[in-house]
């Protein structure tokens, strides 16, 4: 296993009772990357999540966290971790600022001054001393990022981050994620929420049925169907020709009288050429770039 | 949101027991609850002391014959303590436990690196500080009570100066039999709320401990008395509630409130023999909840 990996799962897998959550599943995240884990609902991501901060064991395969084995190592490794996972955990009868308090004891070593500065920078300063019983869904989220920032840590396991929060709090929510990588943070990051996954992460994983069913760049699973919109003259023929293709049947005319086709081997000369073959020439070939929501629904389509 | 603290290396926070044990002491410190029941407990104490006040015994001894009026007032004191301070100690320690389940805390105390073992060690020392801290408030208020007691019913303090060393000696194991029961509660809240890892179930069921362990004692008795097995009386001695009810009277020599109306074991136990059991109680609770805590997954 690299050394230089946040977090490195191998064969990782989990299962409770009959049912099985986890499988197999090898996933690498770079230190300082900011890695999306996507995923319809009982995908297994929060299970997984839960297994890398040591919660849950692993039924079969190997888990290392910033260098360290999960679970023997966590005493040492999981203090530089900053969790948020699912909902954020509070002490309802306790204050905002009393909640950090707390969560400080338990680490030891946190200045005593972080704790105001954190209130201040979820925005959370005239609510500190407020029971967290009386906030709101999305106050909680907020107070719940600043318990995972406590004590700056090298790892964010951050799981629904922008649940409960306004647009504006999203926004917030994408702009603090950008500051944390600026600084070296790794984040791990599960989201419903695809544009923001989008617009924040460098790489991203999907889980479909607790399998891996993609790992790269955002950019790259937009375009990686080989989906290729063609200009024609004669598109309405070679729309015809395409549709007798074993590999072109879901060929369709698309915006400006484009035809939109996916290419027998997924890249786009062997689509020209095969339209050449054909006798259609084309006057213009460009690869259709889908929006991350098209791609994770085409990827993890039945589920959720 | 505003802009970031100022850049910086990542911190090494080191969760240890200490620190661990410091959190918890927050969160107790924080439940209101707790403190109102304890405060119900200091209550009901001057209303012993207010009744033993009126009591015709302890106000013709205590001016001539301390020790008597001692041995008439300290069983309704300790079966206070042990009744009321038991409740606080059984619903605060199991609810410590349960708590970190029912919200969720779990998730990020132990994804933060403090062990399952830091954790319930620290929830138990937490809860024994809060039993030591009750035992002691309890002793210094029952020890200004019967004081003044003494003043107002002998017009000095001169039968507390003339006491013998029996008395001192009574009032000491006294306070170590209602240590025990500090001792006792504390465990079973921990042990029910790490078995159970839930708020309410944990709670109800720390309260139950002692009337089903007395009901238990009961159905011992009386499948005693029809089948004549030996077995059932040594059973019986390794109980903890009915143990503890006899504590008193084993230690101190008296007879206690508690083994006059509640259930004791059909063994009769030396005060050092009910102890070790007190203890050995101590120790497998402690373990169940260790043992409870140290693998099993959280899916709270």
């Amino acid at each position: 296993m690299s050394s230089n990996a946040a977090i490195e799962l191998q064969g990782l897998g989990k299962r409770f009772g009959r049912r099985t959550a986890v499988e197999d599943l090898d996933l690498t995240v770079g230190r300082g990357e900011v890695f999306g884990f996507l995923g319809p609902n009982g995908a297994g991501k929060t299970t997984t999540m839960r297994m890398v901060l040591g919660l849950v064991r692993p039924s079969a395969g190997r888990l290392r966290v910033l260098g360290g084995a999960i679970p023997e190592d966590s005493a040492e490794v999981l203090p530089r971790v900053g969790p948020l996972v699912e909902t954020p955990a509070l002490y309802l009868h306790l204050s905002g600022s009393d909640n950090l308090r707390v969560l400080a004891a338990e680490l030891g070593g946190v200045p005593p001054g972080r704790i105001p500065e954190l209130m201040e920078l979820v925005g959370l300063s005239d609510r500190a001393g407020d029971r967290v019983s009386r906030y709101s869904l999305g106050m909680r989220q907020r107070l719940g990022l600043a318990v995972a920032l406590l004590h700056r840590p090298a790892l964010l396991v951050l799981d629904e981050p922008a649940n409960g929060l306004d647009p504006a709090g999203i926004r917030e929510i994408r702009a603090l994620l950008r500051q944390q990588r600026d600084r070296g943070t790794t984040v791990f990051l599960s989201s419903h929420v695809l544009g923001e996954v989008e617009r924040v992460c460098d790489r991203i994983a999907i889980l479909r049925r607790g399998r891996l069913a993609y790992t790269g760049t955002v950019e790259s699973l937009r375009g990686s169907a080989g989906w290729f919109r063609v200009g024609l003259d004669d598109a309405d023929q070679a729309l015809i020709w395409l549709r007798d293709q074993p590999w072109g049947s879901d060929a369709h005319l698309g915006e400006s009288g484009l035809v939109d086709v996916r290419s027998p081997t997924g890249r786009g000369r062997d689509l020209n050429l095969a339209l050449a073959g054909a006798g259609f020439v084309a006057d213009s070939l460009t690869a259709v770039q889908r929006d991350l929501e098209a791609a994770f629904l085409e990827l993890t389509e039945g589920e959720g | 949101m505003s802009s970031p603290p100022a850049a910086g290396g990542e911190e090494s926070p080191t969760p240890t027991f200490a620190n661990a044990l410091r959190a918890e002491i927050i969160k107790l410190r924080s439940h209101r609850p707790t403190w109102v029941l304890a405060g119900f407990v200091l209550v009901l104490l001057g209303l012993v002391l207010f009744a033993l006040s009126q009591d015709v015994v302890i106000r013709s001894e205590l001016p001539s014959r301390p020790l008597a009026a001692l041995d008439q007032a300290l069983p309704a004191v300790q079966f206070v303590f042990a009744a009321g301070a038991g409740v606080v100690l059984l619903t605060s320690s199991s609810r410590l436990v349960g708590m970190e389940y029912a919200l969720g805390t779990i998730r990020v105390v132990l994804g933060r690196g403090t062990t399952r073992s830091q954790l319930v060690l620290a929830k138990l020392a937490a809860a024994l500080l809060l039993g030591s801290l009750l035992l002691v408030v309890y002793a210094f208020l029952t020890a200004v009570g019967l004081t003044l007691l003494t003043v107002h019913l002998a017009g000095s303090t001169a039968p507390i100066g003339v006491m013998p060393a029996t008395g001192w000696r009574q009032l000491g194991l006294a306070v170590l039999s209602c240590a025990a029961s500090v001792v006792s509660c504390t465990a079973v809240g921990v042990g029910v709320g790490a078995a159970t890892r839930s708020l309410t179930g944990g709670m109800v069921l720390s309260i139950l401990f002692f009337p089903l362990d007395n009901a238990l004692a009961l159905v011992l008795r009386a499948a005693y008395a029809r089948d004549h097995l030996d077995v059932l009386r040594s059973v019986s001695a390794l109980l903890l509630g009915p143990t503890l009810n006899r504590l008193p009277g084993l230690l101190t020599g008296q007879a206690a409130a508690s083994g006059a109306v509640l259930p004791t074991p059909m063994v009769r136990l030396t005060g050092g023999e009910s102890l070790g059991v007190v203890a050995g109680w101590f120790l497998v609770l402690l373990a169940m909840a260790l043992a409870v805590s140290a693998r099993r997954d959280v899916l709270a």
